[in-house]
């Protein structure tokens, strides 16, 4: 039950060992291989080499991949663990297991530290934070002005940043989400705690019973 | 229920049924009916009633900077497994009985029964398509003290029914 087919293996080379993933995540065997599924189809959409590039993880959020943006590089750049410039399949269950309904809510708070965290400081600096608020404005049919985003600002800070020295550090971070638990609604796909009876789109295809077959 | 002294053991619900499972109003994390205190089960629609007219009604949520740069499409990862309801914000100078009136006469514009709670509304059409009827929620939230944003979601029906709605009848009172 642990080996998997060796052709999967080769053609995708980030590919993972379903039960090692399984029992490192939240997810169970099946419900990874229903997630390879998945993973298959957004790495050969671009480019067939068995690894979600940029692009193709743009196509597959958005649909269309010319949009290039501050949000979708800073999700890009989570998943992709090691900084390879791409995403293999343990990179993606791995990170897709952080939005896991069963995941633990530490791990979704670090996780936004760390997406709202621009220049990897250790800091959510105020003027990240306006560069996040006016990238948002950019891509919606928001409109607000300077004074507005400025008072925004301020109100966000004056809660969050406790110290009062311009930037949210971690625990200031812990402690904000904790009376704004709303702000970790975006850290929870409820689709992931049935993936292979809620996608009826996937062809469920399982390789253990291929090789009993 | 801003008020503390309300707060205590109180939790506000109001309960429906969507896509054959049992919600409450208080939805948008998804939660389960169980994962409600017996204590809001028990308690009846009428005294629901009575104890929100003791308070501010019409007291939107507040919004950080961090609520608005959620809202992004980017962050919204159901998008890798769905085609994504998009939802559309509007920001509005006026207050929040003003945004609630004026939504009530589109609704009454286009025949769409209305039901309302607090600041979100719940707007359905008569008028079944393949998906069911039409049904967009809206809510309103405080931005700044004197700006609001309305946030509008197709909860059901047809994605382009729900298109047309939104360009013909919202956006061309879109100033509020």
């Amino acid at each position: 039950m642990g080996c998997f087919s060796s052709k999967a293996r080769r053609k995708f080379p980030g590919h993972e060992d379903p039960v090692l993933l399984a029992s490192q995540t939240a997810f169970s065997v099946s419900e990874v291989e229903a997630l390879f599924e998945l993973y298959k189809s957004i790495s050969a959409s671009v480019i067939d080499d068995g690894l979600i590039n940029k692009e193709e993880f743009q196509l597959a959020l958005f649909k269309n991949r010319k949009r290039e943006n501050l949000f979708a590089n800073r999700i890009f750049y989570l998943f992709d663990v090691d900084r390879k410039g791409f995403i293999d399949f343990g990179d993606f269950v791995r990170s897709l297991n952080v939005f896991h309904p069963n995941a633990p809510q530490e791990d979704k708070i670090n996780f936004t530290f760390k997406l709202y965290d621009l220049d990897g400081t250790g800091y959510i600096e105020r003027q990240e934070v306006k560069q996040m608020l006016i990238a948002l404005l950019c891509e919606s049919e928001l409109k607000l002005t300077d004074d507005s985003i400025e008072i925004i600002l301020d109100k966000t800070f004056l809660e969050a940043d406790v110290d009062q020295d311009g930037k949210i550090n971690k625990s200031e971070w812990h402690n904000f989400v904790d009376r704004n638990p709303s702000l970790m609604k975006i850290m929870t796909l409820p689709y992931l705690r049935d993936i292979t009876t809620t996608f009826p789109s996937f062809v469920f295809h399982s390789e253990v019973d291929e090789i009993a077959t | 229920m801003n008020n503390k002294w309300f707060k205590r053991g109180f939790k506000h619900v109001k309960i429906y049924i969507e896509d054959d499972k049992l919600c409450s109003v208080n939805d948008n994390e998804n939660d389960d009916i169980e994962s409600l205190s017996d204590q809001s089960l028990s308690e009846s629609e009428s005294e629901l009633d009575t104890r929100m007219r003791f308070t501010n009604l019409l007291r939107p949520a507040s919004l950080n900077a961090f609520d608005i740069i959620s809202f992004s499409r980017d962050f919204d990862l159901s998008g890798l497994f769905e085609d994504g309801t998009d939802g559309a914000r509007f920001v509005s100078g006026t207050h929040v009985s003003n945004i609630i009136s004026k939504l009530e006469e589109i609704a009454k514009v286009v025949s769409f029964s209305v039901r309302k709670k607090d600041c979100r509304m719940r707007l359905e059409g008569s008028r079944e398509g393949v998906k069911g009827p039409l049904t967009i929620a809206t809510e309103i939230f405080e931005l700044t003290p004197s700006l609001r944003v309305v946030e509008v979601k197709k909860k059901g029906g047809d994605r382009v029914e729900y298109e047309e709605f939104c360009n013909r009848e919202l956006k061309p009172i879109i100033d509020f």
